[in-house]
């Protein structure tokens, strides 16, 4: 007790050093359960961060932008978009109406409409972001009365994004896919009946194996969710090979991933909510 | 400082951090300005503002962004704690034992964050997270040297008069704020 009395500043920071790391252990048994006192944070936080966020994006998210970046900014936006206008115009241009209905029926068929038009969505801006470094997790400002709920799948206009890993009334925190060691079941575009698997590696990007391994899938081949045996349901755009190499000890063919986000800069995501009911055709 | 005025200070460096500062981002790494702030605080003042605050708004922190509970905490705790021992060692008026001292507290804050993670089991390689370190350590380097050079002001008055003697403490021939 007299040690405790002289070193009082010594025994505090032991306490807290105790009681931080029971609170680790606690957080790890706990881990996706709901949270009170995170939720409680969560909230009062989300309320802070919203106009500082839309402060930040006002000036286009660098700091150059402050600088004499602005114009540029806002007229490669602007390029961008006209861009993208006349490559779908010369896309149309290019195919034939008969072309555009074999290309749906088949889209049909692979079950390839768009996500948007599957499911409800709901689209969010990410008011904050983790400074860690290490991992890729943001808070958006979408939560539960705008029916987010956790393990909601989180995409961007690139692909896919991850999931929400919790969620408040006007919030939910939204995790990576590289962050995680959860499988995501996916398919080659080129060829969809190509099945494989795929983790976040450990270094940014994702790897996996192809299911089959015959499966001829090559550099630059884009890959999509599959649907199988996960959250992710089928169809979004998740990135791109960029190896494959032949694991003698499996004996497997594996595969890494560049993904098609770039998670260090994302501003405004859409959130997949219930999947709508699809109109059955007339016989 | 005050207390509050330390707690106002954290509190907005907070909000900045999660939200402003990753448009300051620079090859995908953003500045750790709590951390920076905890490093300066710790090194700068006699009262552990910088352990206490830091580890306060580290522990928030992470339950908004973590994965786990309380290691931003720690590991902040640890940055000012190497802080306050190098205060006993080096002159904390002067520039260099600041910068060098912020490059040693971001490293260890940075190495701390990841052992913890990765007893945990994070999928994430040495490799990986050694790769944005270099730019990361500089950028808290430079933010704390930055905090340093505007709040020893407020801390250290008449810097420049080796005479006086107001303020400070001398123990064991080490002079203490």
């Amino acid at each position: 007790m007299r040690w405790i009395r002289e070193h009082r500043l010594a025994t505090a920071i032991l306490v807290a050093f105790a009681a931080l790391f029971l609170l680790i252990f606690v957080s790890r048994q706990t881990l996706g359960d709901d949270n009170p006192l995170g939720r409680a944070v969560g909230e009062a936080l989300s309320a802070v961060e919203a106009p500082f966020a839309a402060v930040g994006g006002f000036f286009g998210g660098n700091l150059s932008v402050l600088l004499d970046r602005g114009d540029l900014a806002q007229e490669n936006e602007r390029l961008r978009e006209r861009v993208m206008e006349l490559e779908k115009a010369l896309t149309e241009a290019r195919l034939s109406a008969t072309d555009l209905d074999e290309l749906k029926r088949l889209s049909e068929l692979l079950n390839y409409s768009g996500l948007r038009e599957k499911y409800d969505t709901v689209a969010a801006d990410v008011i904050a972001m983790d400074a860690s470094n290490v991992f890729n997790i943001f808070t958006i400002n979408a939560g539960t009365r705008d029916g987010v709920f956790t393990d909601a799948v989180v995409v961007d206009g690139d692909g896919l994004i991850g999931r929400v890993m919790s969620v408040g009334d006007r919030w939910a925190k939204v995790i990576s896919v590289i962050d995680e060691s959860n499988k995501v079941g996916f398919q080659v575009f080129r060829s969809p009946e190509w099945l494989g698997v795929l983790q976040g590696d450990g270094e940014g990007s994702l790897k996996g194996y192809m299911l089959d391994e015959a499966a001829a899938v090559r550099e630059g081949d884009r890959l999509i969710t599959s649907g199988i045996g996960g959250i992710y349901p089928q169809g979004i755009t998740i990135g791109k090979v960029v190896a494959v190499n032949w694991d003698h000890d499996t004996p497997l063919k594996t595969i890494e991933v560049e993904p098609a986000a770039y998670f260090k800069n994302i501003r405004k995501v859409s959130v997949l909510l219930a999947e709508r009911p699809q109109e059955v055709a007339e016989p | 400082m005050r207390t509050r005025g330390a707690v106002f200070f954290f509190a907005a460096a907070f909000v900045i951090q999660a939200t402003l500062l990753r448009g300051a981002a620079f090859d995908g790494v953003s500045p750790n300005l709590l951390l920076s702030a905890a490093i300066v605080f710790a090194f700068l003042y006699e009262k552990p503002y910088g352990l206490a605050l830091g580890a306060a708004f580290g522990l928030l922190w992470d339950l908004n962004f973590g994965i786990y509970v309380g290691v931003s905490a720690i590991s902040v705790m640890c940055a000012a704690l190497a802080m306050m021992l190098l205060k006993r060692f080096l002159n904390h008026e002067l520039v260099l034992p600041a910068l060098v001292g912020a490059l040693m507290a971001s490293a260890l804050n940075n190495a701390v964050y990841w052992g913890i993670y990765k007893l945990l089991g994070i999928p994430h390689s040495l490799f990986y997270i050694l790769k944005p370190q270099l730019t990361l350590i500089a950028y808290n380097t430079l933010l704390a040297l930055a905090l340093h050079l505007v709040l020893r002001r407020g801390v250290i008055r008449h810097r420049r008069d080796q005479y006086y003697k107001g303020g400070f403490r001398e123990v064991g021939g080490f002079r203490f704020l």
